[in-house]
């Protein structure tokens, strides 16, 4: 049940990214999608009754370590791309003084 | 309107086949790096914090491109906001 | 010896972080050390191959399916010496201007050093963070000059290709789900029972959209022509003819590892879409660049069509093609760069008179536009008799490549206009530039008519293809007589519709649907064929 609950809201994601007019909003879901994602990761981790993954006495059944430390880099990714893209936002607010997906791509040149 | 119902067919359609797919899944699984991770880890990495252990031993080589990643996207924000440099 | 792939990688890296750390003229002259260290370095271990035989290296020495392999086989040792040579020639071409600018170079040499690693790793999440270093650094070197045309391009490419890796991620997750481990040999190993289950082809699916966005397949392709044409003309060169085929390396790669049958008439039929809508749109542009653009798209196409099945002629047929493309599309882009530094204009009906103004520039770029269109004695030529030899089998598939030979030509003999006509009173000293444009020019002519031993080196007998027959010239011939018929009655005089296809432009929005389309499309072609 629960990866289909992250999968949903990876879908939503997608369908802001694809209706979204203003460059932020993309951003944001965008933002939406890659925390989906890892969200969908930890849930194919887990199952119920399960026991953290650290070793100590009487620990039975962990979750799945590699999953959660691959999530650790896709975090990190995640954060520098919308850096930049923010960063990107910012020159084209300077130049254009319009953030709307289709004023910008009707310009030509 | 029409390309907004269009829009959310598709996905539906795309929900629809994960959920096929996440129950045939549940058929076939294996474990086998959970395993070797949770009996091996302490001996060969020293440390008792599985996930630790993976990031900073067994998958060293991939924190360290992300490390990079943090320089390249640090330094390409600072090349972006000066505004006095000639560029050709 | 054996660590050789690591110093591949890391000698680039350590390189351009000295250069950016210390602002001088004189350490910049190191990255040309760097750069004949690795050619020595990636010579050396090619001698130390034997016939057939993968080195591995793995990095710490525990069992194989938990551990980061690093892999070497014939195919990537092929990519690793040919992307030193066009790193050498992107130098020589863009040093006059680039000596003092650190910044530059840092980002060019870190670009190197991540794409050697993503072309030797055997590890899936490995290969997910180097395709997202290479995104993240061509996207800064797209918006270099930062003006509002390129900042925009830039910023479209990157989001663009964040969310294609998204999906990347949303199948690699099934495929451990199921194989539990995460190298490409032993999931090889593993899957040969699972072929046809749900699963495998649900997070095949997945996998395969994430790789059309960064290769630019037929409906996610949108990126390619704002991009390569808001670039600075080094960077154009360089992302036209390399980096674009980090995405069909790894298409290569993962349909080896999965090794599904049903999805090889998918692909034939979406590489003929892609190469035909590709050159339509090149046929309407107005652009320089974007008519080269375009035309990177259509022979992307067709190599797609040759990669579809995994073996015989017409595989091998678009390696060959891969590596051809890299040297022609180069150079026709390093000399656009200089046309526009001439003229300042980009426009192909307002630049006249190349061919007297320019002389030994425009001797390269007709040597590039002979290539492109299959001429004999050029590289062209032989890719693409050996991809039709392969395709010989089935006639509907040769009628299909005939038209996309035409189409290639209509598109490119529309940019051949701008080399007749008076000269131009400007003219500037290009000697660097015209260096490097004569060893990509020399290479188009020595693997036009040497290529036998070329075959050897990936041990396919190429003896078939015969240079002299009467055959070949003539039907060459045909091919541009009928286009530049077409040319004279349809492009020339700027029929309306010709206008209409020139100013289509898809948002944002309209792309990311496209995705989910081709997404659905997939999920579609998987339920009709069981």
């Amino acid at each position: 049940m629960n990866p289909i609950l992250s999968f949903i809201v990876v879908l939503i994601g997608i369908y802001g990214l694809c209706t979204s007019k203003n460059l932020i909003k993309s951003i944001i879901c965008l933002n939406i999608v890659q925390t989906a994602v890892i969200l969908l990761f930890l849930n194919f981790a887990n199952f119920s009754g399960s026991d953290i993954p650290i070793i100590f006495k009487n620990i039975e059944n962990p979750t799945d370590p590699l999953p959660q430390a691959l999530m650790i880099t896709a975090i990190v990714i995640g954060a520098s791309i919308t850096a930049l893209s923010l960063m990107l936002c910012i020159k084209i607010f300077h130049y254009y003084g319009t953030l709307n997906w289709k004023e910008l791509i009707e310009r030509e040149g | 309107m029409i390309k907004s119902i269009v829009l959310i067919g598709m996905l539906i359609s795309i929900l629809l086949s994960f959920i096929f797919s996440l129950d045939d899944s549940k058929k076939h699984l294996n474990t086998s790096s959970k395993d070797y991770y949770i009996s091996n880890s302490l001996e060969e990495t020293g440390s008792k914090n599985i996930v630790t252990g993976i990031y900073l031993d067994y998958r060293l080589f991939d924190s360290l491109f992300e490390a990079a990643i943090l320089l390249i996207s640090v330094s390409g924000i600072i090349f972006m906001s000066k505004k006095d440099d000639e560029v050709l | 010896m054996d660590l050789i792939p690591i110093y591949l990688i890391f000698i680039p890296i350590l390189t351009s972080i000295t250069i950016y750390i210390f602002h001088n003229r004189y350490i910049n002259y190191s990255i040309f050390i760097c750069q004949g260290v690795l050619t020595f370095l990636s010579l050396w271990y090619y001698t130390s191959f034997d016939e057939k035989v993968t080195k591995t290296l793995a990095f710490g020495g525990w069992s194989r399916e938990i551990d980061i392999v690093l892999k070497n086989d014939r195919l990537s040792l092929l990519f690793i010496i040919f992307t030193i040579f066009i790193w050498w020639i992107i130098l020589i071409y863009c040093w006059n201007k680039r000596k003092y600018d650190h910044r530059f170079l840092f980002f060019l040499s870190f670009l190197q050093g991540s794409f050697l690693g993503l072309l030797q790793t055997n590890d899936l999440f490995n290969l997910f963070v180097f395709i997202e270093i290479a995104t993240i650094i061509s996207s800064i070197l797209i918006l270099y000059k930062k003006d509002g045309y390129s900042v925009r391009a830039g910023l479209y490419y990157l989001l663009f290709n964040s969310v294609g890796m998204l999906c990347y991620l949303i199948g690699l997750i099934f495929l451990y789900n199921v194989m539990g481990t995460l190298n490409m040999d032993v999931i090889g190993e593993r899957i040969v029972s699972l072929r046809g289950t749900n699963s495998i082809r649900l997070a095949y699916i997945f996998m395969m959209s994430a790789i059309g966005v960064k290769s630019a397949f037929f409906p996610v392709y949108n990126w390619l022509p704002k991009a390569h044409s808001a670039a600075p003309s080094s960077i154009s060169a360089l992302l036209s003819g390399l980096l674009v085929k980090s995405g069909l390396y790894a298409f290569v790669r993962l349909n080896t590892m999965y090794g599904i049958e049903s999805f090889s008439e998918f692909f034939f039929l979406l590489g003929f879409f892609t190469a035909l809508s590709g050159a339509i749109f090149a046929i309407s542009q107005k652009d320089i660049k974007q008519i080269l653009a375009f035309s990177t798209i259509s022979q992307i196409g067709l190599i797609v069509m040759g990669l579809s099945n995994l073996d015989g002629n017409a595989f091998y047929g678009s390696i060959f093609h891969i590596l051809n493309h890299a040297i022609f599309k180069c150079l026709l882009f390093l000399g656009a760069g200089l046309i526009i530094n001439t003229y300042s204009k980009r426009r192909v009906t307002e630049i006249r008179g190349v061919f007297k103004t320019m002389p030994l520039t425009s001797i390269f770029m007709i040597v590039g536009v002979l290539s492109i269109t299959g001429a004999p004695l050029f590289n062209g030529f032989i890719s693409k008799s050996i991809i039709k030899y392969g395709l010989n089998e089935v006639p509907y598939k040769i009628y299909m490549f005939n038209i996309l030979n035409l189409s290639t030509s209509i598109a490119l003999i529309k940019l051949s206009q701008i080399f007749f006509g008076e000269p131009h009173e400007k003219k500037y000293n290009y000697f660097c530039e015209n260096i490097s444009m004569s060893l990509l020019a020399v290479m188009c002519f020595v693997l036009g008519i040497f290529f036998i031993p070329l075959g050897q080196l990936l041990h396919v007998d190429l003896g078939f293809i015969n240079l002299f027959t009467p055959w070949a010239w003539i039907s060459y011939l045909i091919t541009l007589v009928i286009a530049y018929f077409i040319y004279l009655f349809f492009v020339h005089r700027e029929l309306p519709i010709i206008k209409k296809i020139r100013h289509i432009h898809i948002s944002f929005g309209a792309a990311n649907s496209l995705l989910v389309f081709f997404l659905f499309i997939m999920i579609m072609w998987k339920f009709i064929d069981t």
